[in-house]
């Protein structure tokens, strides 16, 4: 069920009126959650609910055994088991295809014909989401961060919570598990702004995203016949569509699980005022940056040990993200780039100045501040063009035509329908940016505003295909 | 709690009430299809492609056609070659669009090699993933079915329509499409040749379907249940005609041996007598002629009852 469909607008009140108004004790509205988290999905494809079911039970299961025993051996074991399961069921429905083709391809290299077939394998939606936070229970329990829940239907419930089951934030067990326990009451204020974290959320994947959409797709369909300036255009274009798609989806997930009482860890943070690329990873898909922070930079060593071990620290947390984002090189080659660009951070020892808030005691940045931001949103914008493109040869070409300087033909007609809400877009962000989402408004005239978003939405929304979010495939 | 659902409840409802008050306004100009989905049940249909939709209007088949043949208005329920080929999809549609309670009706259903084939280069019927299949309610009025999960644009554009009006297409109440277009001798020529070409790539990617006459076959027995049935091959220009016999050469012998109980008016050769607006659907006044002429022979068939 998608965010931005009619199904869920009917799905969300009625399980939000089940939830307040019908099921009023805890362990009622934790198997109502589950029910419609299932129902969620299911909607979907209700064939993929045993993988979550069984990642559910498995996990269950090992965090249990995990409480019964001491013995430093039999503990690894269990967690060994939740890894190769949980990385092994993400492997194979993602990943199997990428490596037989890749071994085929590597033996052909050298003439050898190799005859093993690929599978004609559907990715379930949101498997490398809920794998990892099933991972992120066991491995915290294994840690002993986590007391082991005896309660199946809350971890069930936590495992496929609905509003961020299929495209995050990948919630920490010890952050959303305890939400389930506890009796959740009402809260205005607390749902008046999960609400507008909804509109502000369908504000950026329908009006903003979608609208960019039209024209990244064909750019990038058309990139051979496109000049200089559009290729440039499509890129920018590209960094807005996702970050809006994807902080949009967020936005929802966050505020949706607001009205019923939870509390999300947030998963952007203004990234594209970064005046560096560690602040912009700092501020970027913050849940996954950081579960690979927790779970495997800092097992790796982290930034202790030498400048070596540094560095081969960075390209690992880099390939291997890039890497969960898809089975193609192009992911897998923008993980590098960003490694590439952190490298000189991090030898001169700079990827934790900016710390601070971008033009922290003033209303605009200073000249400085700019050349940072734009700098920085520049080779992020260059990654993106890997991110996005279909294959390396056409991001390779892609890059190659941008340089084509013969044919930079300035070509604003297309541009206008999405160019002035971009900007209209990047100064509410501005100006926002100290707050949790950019549509904290004075009372006066705030209404106006909801109700010209919501139009807006109303506008804008279409039966298109393409409005689908981006990170539904991921 | 009570201000928050008062408060949200005020929005849905604006929303809503807006969105109501928005279905009202769609019209022949919203696009090629709405309309057609409007209408009551109908007792006798032209069913077809884009051809038909164009080129058979309803309005001249009732006023020349015999009572005692045609006793009640005649409707076009004819789409295009996406999505009104002869299939599962269409048959479902055509059920819905159908008065089962009648049963002296008159079905006009065109025929071409373009209407029973089936494209190579995909593993599902095209027409699976288009308007016809989304729709549960055929015959609603205003539609909301259609405008929330079919019409391509927003809904506000059924408002901006009204001040910024398109007047290349207009579906009329009766189904048929009325295309106003430039038909200057140039231009003419240019949409022809390229309507020839998307044509010739067509021919490389289609190819007869047994499918597809099984489902022609399986939508006419349905028809004969509810009144006459009658094939009509529309005509087309040369250039087109070569293309689609390239595709199917013995169309008209298929025709003939599977539906050999059948009437089969075939003007494929007539060209010469009609203008068309791109060589394969003809022009409005052509339209009108050819529609004239398909009625008068209609009268003179005798039906075998």
């Amino acid at each position: 069920m998608l965010f931005n469909s009619i199904e869920f607008l009917i799905f969300l009140p009625i399980v939000f009126l089940l939830y307040w108004f019908v099921f009023k004790k805890l362990s009622i509205q934790n198997v109502l959650i589950l029910i419609a988290s299932y129902v969620f999905y299911g909607w979907w494809d209700w064939r993929f609910l045993s993988l979550i079911i069984l990642s559910t039970v498995v996990d269950y299961s090992l965090g249990l055994q995990l409480k019964n025993t001491t013995e430093k051996k039999q503990r690894k074991r269990l967690l060994i088991v939740s890894l190769v399961f949980n990385l092994g069921l993400l492997g194979f429905f993602k990943y199997y295809n990428f490596f037989i083709d890749n071994w085929i391809q590597a033996w052909e290299s050298i003439g050898v014909t190799m005859h093993a077939s690929s599978l004609n394998i559907i990715l379930p939606v949101g498997i490398s989401f809920y794998t990892f936070q099933t991972l992120s229970y066991t491995i915290d329990v294994y840690r002993e961060k986590l007391e082991p829940t005896k309660n199946f239907i809350a971890f069930a419930s936590f495992v496929a919570f609905f509003p961020q089951l299929v495209a995050g934030p990948i919630e920490r067990a010890t952050n959303l598990l305890p939400q389930f326990y506890k009796n959740r009451e009402f809260n205005y204020d607390f749902a008046v702004s999960g609400m507008k974290l909804i509109l502000w959320g369908l504000v950026k994947k329908v009006v903003i995203a979608d609208s960019c959409a039209v024209l990244v797709n064909r750019i990038f369909e058309n990139y051979q016949d496109e000049s200089g300036l559009a290729l440039c255009m499509g890129a920018i274009y590209f960094a807005f569509q996702i970050y809006c798609d994807f902080s949009g989806y967020s936005d929802i997930a966050i505020g949706t699980s607001r009205l019923f009482g939870f509390k999300l860890m947030r998963n952007f943070n203004y990234p594209y005022f970064s005046r560096d690329i560690a602040e912009f990873w700092r501020r970027w898909h913050i849940s996954l940056s950081t579960w690979f922070r927790d779970y495997l930079y800092i097992p790796l060593g982290g930034s202790r040990g030498s400048l070596k071990i540094k560095i081969r620290n960075v390209f690992i947390i880099f390939l291997v993200s890039g890497f969960w984002h898809g089975a193609n090189w192009t992911f897998i080659i923008w993980g590098g780039l960003n490694a590439l660009f952190f490298l000189p951070l991090l030898i001169g020892g700079k990827n934790r100045t900016n710390l601070d808030e971008v033009a922290e005691t003033s209303i605009l940045p200073s000249f400085k501040e700019i050349l940072q931001i734009l700098g920085t949103f520049t080779i992020t914008t260059f990654a993106w063009i890997f991110f996005r493109a279909t294959s390396l040869t056409q991001a390779v070409e892609y890059i190659q035509n941008i340089f084509n300087f013969n044919n930079f033909i300035p070509d604003i007609i297309r541009h206008k329908k999405v160019l002035p809400f971009l900007l209209l877009f990047v100064i509410m962000e501005w100006f926002s940016r100290r707050q949790e989402y950019a549509i904290v408004l004075d009372k006066k005239y705030r209404i106006v505003f909801y109700m010209l978003f919501a139009f807006m939405i109303l506008y804008y929304a279409s039966v298109d295909e393409k409005s689908s979010f981006i990170y539904f495939q991921f | 709690m009570k201000n928050f659902i008062i408060k949200i409840t005020f929005l849905v409802t604006t929303i809503l009430i807006t969105y109501i008050l928005l279905g009202f306004l769609a019209d022949g100009t919203t696009d090629p299809f709405y309309l057609r989905f409007t209408s009551p049940k109908q007792k006798s249909l032209i069913l077809g492609t884009s051809r038909a939709a164009q080129g058979i209007r309803p309005q001249i088949l009732n006023s020349v056609i015999d009572k005692n043949i045609l006793n009640h208005s005649i409707y076009n329920f004819a789409f295009t070659i996406l999505h009104s080929p002869y299939g599962e999809t269409y048959y479902k549609a055509i059920k819905s669009k159908l008065d089962e309670n009648s049963f002296n009706g008159l079905f006009i259903l065109s025929v071409d090699p373009w209407s029973i084939s089936q494209r190579t280069n995909l593993n599902y019927d095209i027409e699976s993933k288009k308007e016809l299949s989304k729709l549960t309610f055929f015959n609603m009025n205003p539609n909301y079915d259609y405008l929330v999960n079919s019409y391509k644009n927003s809904m506000f554009n059924l408002l901006i329509n009204k001040f910024n009006r398109d007047s290349t297409l207009l579906l009329h109440k009766n189904g048929w499409l009325e295309v106003n277009i430039n038909m200057e001798k140039n231009d003419l020529r240019k949409r022809t040749l390229s309507k020839i070409e998307v044509y010739k790539e067509n021919g490389k990617i289609y190819e007869i379907s047994d499918k597809r006459i099984f489902w022609l076959d399986k939508t006419i027995q349905l028809l004969k249940k509810h009144g006459r049935v009658i094939l009509v091959r529309i005509p087309v220009n040369k250039e087109i005609l070569a293309v689609e016999n390239e595709l199917c050469e013995n169309f008209d012998s298929i025709i003939n041996t599977r539906f050999n109980n059948l009437l089969y008016l075939n003007y494929k050769e007539d060209s010469n007598n009609y203008t068309f607006i791109d060589g394969n659907h003809l022009y409005k006044a052509s339209g009108k002629f050819f529609s004239k002429k398909l009625a008068n022979d209609i009268n003179n068939l005798s039906f075998n009852e």
